[in-house]
């Protein structure tokens, strides 16, 4: 279809990356939401001034997932749903930006994209158009991609191509050519991706936000233009040989097949593979705890983006770690603190700033957990001078659920709009695939995803405002406890007086330096 | 930060999306079958049994029920767009739709919130030139609810001054945000403007901000009555629904409803065409916007509408020249020559009329010649490869590789309630009827090269209407 030109103009925010549970096989996840809608059913169908009372509940079952392994510690994993002959291909590495080379960002990611940019075939080399045609062929469009502690490609063809499929993605990752040619072609894509980023204040908004809260290090490293500039072959096949192995990689097929169909398939294109070098001994990545990187007081910034019609405010502070290594298992109650808070239409941030008082197109927030720390952060686009209000109003509702607990039946429905939305996801095979491979990466035991269903419709009111009061609550940017950091970037000087004789470090994209340890350009 | 429409295929910024991606219906595959033949060959497509219902008051119900499924698509889709924006008041429609969410007789304001996204579910909808729809998901034992809740505001919206004005603001905003400030939104936004003939479809869907400021209740009661009404709408569900009960709410719900006496103005008035601007030369216009990191361009030609014979070929066409890494404008512009950033090719069909636009975002200087030359070379580019598929050989190969991109895309949006409630919507209003989407997939896979050539010859043979150049302001 011709996207409509206004398609989805009541924009939802995705839950994409906070997702993460799923219900078990009972009417978990429906069967919740009923304390929500009570209130408005107790009168007969026949009265029009009221909504007709909810049906019964329907049992959802969510579909079993089935791990295997090769003898070479190569991870299967199994989603089977029949129906449409589809099926959603993901081989998946546990690997990705955190095991850059020191001073080489961005050796993963140029990795991952090159793998579908040429690779060894039947004993002969293809190039990226050959390749590009024989995906293609089989219906299917190839995502490669890579992220922290991450790296994969996927694909979702119909049923009688996914051998062929498979066939393709394996010999990407196991003999990509990595070849000069193709790195200097996707060098210069990522420059020009770069130039772009650079004229977008939500874009530069989000990089600097990230340089702001984890400092030059750990998940703070970007992989800028000029690390771009720098990146050269060798770095890249040594990151292939010594990180692309099977014991750190999982396949995950998901929809029209069943396990034993998939073993098969994996035995035959992936058993014999070895990895080409002797494992790395982990380099832990040196972990900056969020908002205590010393340099980069104060913990406001005002990036200045002349013309620019709309400023992008961005507000961050500390969330739950991940639940391998987050010792208190904070994991469910940040992701339903977020619901609450702002991680979709009807949460907080959007009630505050855009649906009563028309400050914004959206204002969303979601929580990420990562081995090093988690990370709650909120966004919107606002004109100039809006810009300061935007950011109060957002200050504002963190600090109110640190200090009061929500009312029962707002956190009924933001925990059902939760889980609701992961329900949604596993609706078509490739966000199951997705789905099931991130609690592989996570480490995280896929017989306990029920229960992290229950864990998260179990989350009280209390320890929605205790989770707020521990990780968020800061009273003031300037004075306050070091939580909460903010940057706005867009045409800060058209904003009027509002940013006066707020405290905060003012500078232009002209000074702005990201590669610097303290963000500044040499004079 | 949010999704948009539709995933952007190649520009950085398009919110549109290349040729097919969400539009067609495809029934099940016979799996025996599917397995024991190469897809490329032709299948047989067994058609998806849409119940169709017209109530006495005129509105139109469609149903697929879909026993297993845990929630139920319930969409509504009225015959009213930008097209119908009232003089003065460009933009009305899609500030209208937002104001859809706001208070009826028996409804609070955003009482639709709570009735899907509270119980689990959720909601959207979206304005065009020729239509409005509203979208909502719903666990499916909630099914009744939403029928009570679409019936009551199609019959009994009730919009104050502080709901206009606030949603007024987010309706600015996001032109602010999605045309404004995205580097590329401004010329996203001129293409009607330049691309179509019609007077009602040059307006941009998102108006003008001084026409958003003047709309005033009273507008918004005469939208209202004039186009939200049971004649004017289609009514669709998909899900674990049982066919009778379904039909049984409906009435309940919907039956009541009164079609004004006066008849709906279904569509846009044939007269209109004969306002259509007289075809010019071909032109080139440069626009400038503040903030442009690559200059780019977009070639516009006219094109048939949606429902015309020449619709699934043109398609093919503009899937050969951009769909995926494999497509001729991708494989020469951005891959072989490195002249391009991204690229794309798509129609944009509409029920009176039509266009075919191709753009091209210029790859970064690097040594390259300066941005006027680069987008003349770039233009030139184009056209050579739009040349070639016009006159030059086209593979069988080639033909069927798009062929099965077009069928999995299209077996894709069939895996939701939602996917397969578009596809029956866009078909039901735009091609005559739901069972159109499965007919036009099949002629979809019938598409030869010689119909592709010939299309082209017909539509893209001579230089584009418009070339839109699109780059950075001088600085003051």
């Amino acid at each position: 279809m011709n996207g409509p030109a206004w398609a989805g103009l009541r924009r939802r925010h995705l839950l994409g990356a906070a997702a993460g549970a799923i219900g078990p096989a009972r009417p978990l996840v429906w069967a919740a939401t009923e304390a929500a809608t009570k209130a408005a059913t107790d009168t007969k169908s026949d009265d029009s001034s009221q909504p007709p009372a909810p049906q019964p509940v329907q049992p959802w079952r969510p579909p079993p997932v089935f791990e295997q392994r090769l003898a070479n510690g190569l991870t299967v994993l199994t989603v089977p749903r029949p129906g449409l002959p589809l099926v959603s291909a993901q081989l998946l590495l546990r690997v990705g930006a955190e095991a850059d080379p020191s001073g080489q960002p961005g050796v993963a990611a140029m990795t991952a994209t090159l793998l579908a940019k040429g690779a060894r075939r039947q004993g002969q080399d293809l190039g990226a158009v050959a390749l590009a045609r024989q995906v293609e062929a089989l219906g299917g469009t190839l995502d490669s991609g890579s992220g922290w502690h991450r790296s994969s490609l996927a694909i979702t063809v119909t049923t009688p191509q996914l051998p062929a499929a498979l066939a393709l993605l394996c010999d990407m990752l196991r003999q990509p050519l990595l070849s000069a040619p193709e790195l200097d072609r996707a060098r210069a894509q990522a420059l020009d991706q770069w130039a772009l980023t650079m004229a977008s204040a939500e874009e530069l908004a989000g990089l600097l936000l990230r340089r702001v809260v984890w400092g030059p290090s750990g998940y703070g490293r970007l992989a800028t233009a000029a690390a771009l500039r720098r990146l050269t072959r060798r770095p890249l096949q040594q990151f292939h040989a010594r990180h692309y192995r099977p014991e750190q990689s999982a396949l995950v097929l998901a929809g029209d097949i069943t396990p034993r169909t998939a073993l098969r398939l994996a035995h035959g294109m992936l058993g014999d593979w070895r990895a080409a070098a002797a494992p790395t001994p982990a380099v832990p990545m040196p972990a900056l705890p969020p908002a205590h990187a010393p340099s980069l007081a104060p913990a406001l910034w005002l990036l200045h983006l002349p013309g620019n019609s709309q400023c992008a405010v961005t507000l961050a502070a500390p969330s739950a770690g991940d639940p391998s290594t987050d010792p208190d298992d904070a994991w469910p109650v940040g992701l339903v603190s977020n619901a609450v808070l702002g991680g979709g239409y009807s949460a907080r941030l959007n009630q505050a700033i855009r649906i009563r008082r028309g400050l914004s197109y959206g204002a969303f927030s979601s929580v990420q957990s990562l081995p090093l720390g988690g990370l709650f952060s909120a966004s919107a686009m606002t004109r100039p001078a809006s810009a300061a209000q935007v950011l109060q109003l957002m200050r504002d509702e963190l600090n109110r659920l640190a200090s009061s607990a929500p009312p029962a039946a707002e956190l009924a429905a933001r925990q059902a709009s939760l889980l609701g939305s992961l329900a949604r996801r596993l609706d078509t095979s490739s966000g199951l695939a997705g789905w099931v491979g991130e609690q592989w990466l996570r480490a995280r035991p896929l017989h306990q995803l029920a229960e992290q269903a229950e864990r998260i419709l179990a989350v009280s009111p209390a320890q929605v405002q205790g989770f707020a009061a521990r990780h968020w609550a800061d009273e003031g940017l300037d004075a306050g406890t070091g939580r909460q950091r903010a940057v706005v970037a867009g045409d800060i000087l058209g904003g009027g007086t509002a940013w006066d004789t707020v405290a905060a470090r003012r500078l232009s994209l002209a000074e702005l330096d990201l590669n610097r340890l303290g963000l500044v350009a040499a004079r | 930060m949010f999704p948009p429409p539709c995933s952007a295929p190649t520009g950085p910024c398009w919110g549109r999306r290349h040729a097919l991606c969400g539009l067609a219906a495809l029934p099940l595959w016979p799996l025996a079958q599917a397995q024991a033949e190469p897809p490329a060959a032709a299948l047989a497509l067994p058609a998806l049994a849409w119940l169709s219902q017209r109530l006495d008051n005129g509105l139109q119900v469609l149903s697929l029920p879909q026993r297993g499924s845990s929630s139920v698509a319930v969409q509504v889709w009225y015959r009213v767009g930008s097209r119908d924006d009232p003089p003065g008041r460009s933009g009305f429609a899609h500030l209208f739709e937002h104001l859809m969410f706001k208070g009826t007789r028996h409804m609070g304001d955003e009482m639709f919130d709570r009735l899907t996204e509270d119980v689990g579910g959720q909601n959207n909808a979206y304005t065009t030139e020729d239509m409005t729809v509203f979208q909502n998901e719903v666990p499916a034992h909630h099914l009744e609810r939403l029928l009570w809740a679409e019936a009551e505001r199609m019959a009994h919206l009730r919009v104050d001054q502080a709901s206009l004005d606030s949603e007024r603001q987010v309706v600015i905003e996001e032109m602010r945000e999605r045309v404004l400030a995205d580097p590329y939104g401004r010329l996203f936004n001129a293409l009607p403007q330049h691309g179509f003939s019609l007077p009602a479809y040059r307006r941009p869907v998102i108006g003008l901000q001084q026409d958003l400021e003047a709309a005033t209740l009273s507008d918004v009661q005469r939208f209202h009555a004039r186009h939200y009404r049971p004649d004017n709408a289609l009514l669709l569900v998909v899900g674990d629904v049982d066919a009778a009960q379904l039909r049984q709410w409906v009435l309940r719900w919907f039956g009541p409803l009164r079609a004004p006496a006066r008849p709906a103005e279904l569509g846009l008035a044939a007269a209109t065409d004969r306002q259509a601007s007289a075809p010019t030369a071909p032109q080139r216009i440069t626009l400038t916007a503040p903030q442009v990191p690559l200059p780019a361009l977009a070639l516009m030609w006219p094109a048939p509408p949606a429902s015309h014979d020449d619709a699934p070929a043109l398609e093919v066409a503009a899937a050969l020249l951009s769909l995926g890494d494999a497509s001729r404008l991708n494989e020469a512009l951005v891959y072989r020559d490195q002249i391009a950033q991204s690229v794309g090719c798509w129609t944009e069909l509409l029920a009176r009329q039509g266009m075919l636009v191709a753009h091209a975002v210029a790859v970064g200087g690097r040594g390259r010649p300066g941005a006027q030359s680069a987008l003349g070379q770039l233009e030139a580019a184009l056209l050579q490869q739009v040349r070639q598929l016009r006159q030059g050989p086209v593979t069988t190969a080639e033909l069927a590789r798009v062929r099965t991109q077009l069928l999995t895309a299209a077996l894709l949006a069939r895996q939701t309630a939602h996917g397969m409630a578009q596809a029956a919507g866009r078909a039901a209003l735009l091609l005559g009827g739901a069972d159109q989407a499965d007919a036009y997939l099949a002629r979809l896979q019938a598409v030869d090269a010689a119909q592709v050539q010939r299309v082209l010859q017909r539509y893209m043979a001579g230089p584009p209407a418009v070339s839109l150049y699109y780059r950075q302001q001088a600085s003051a």
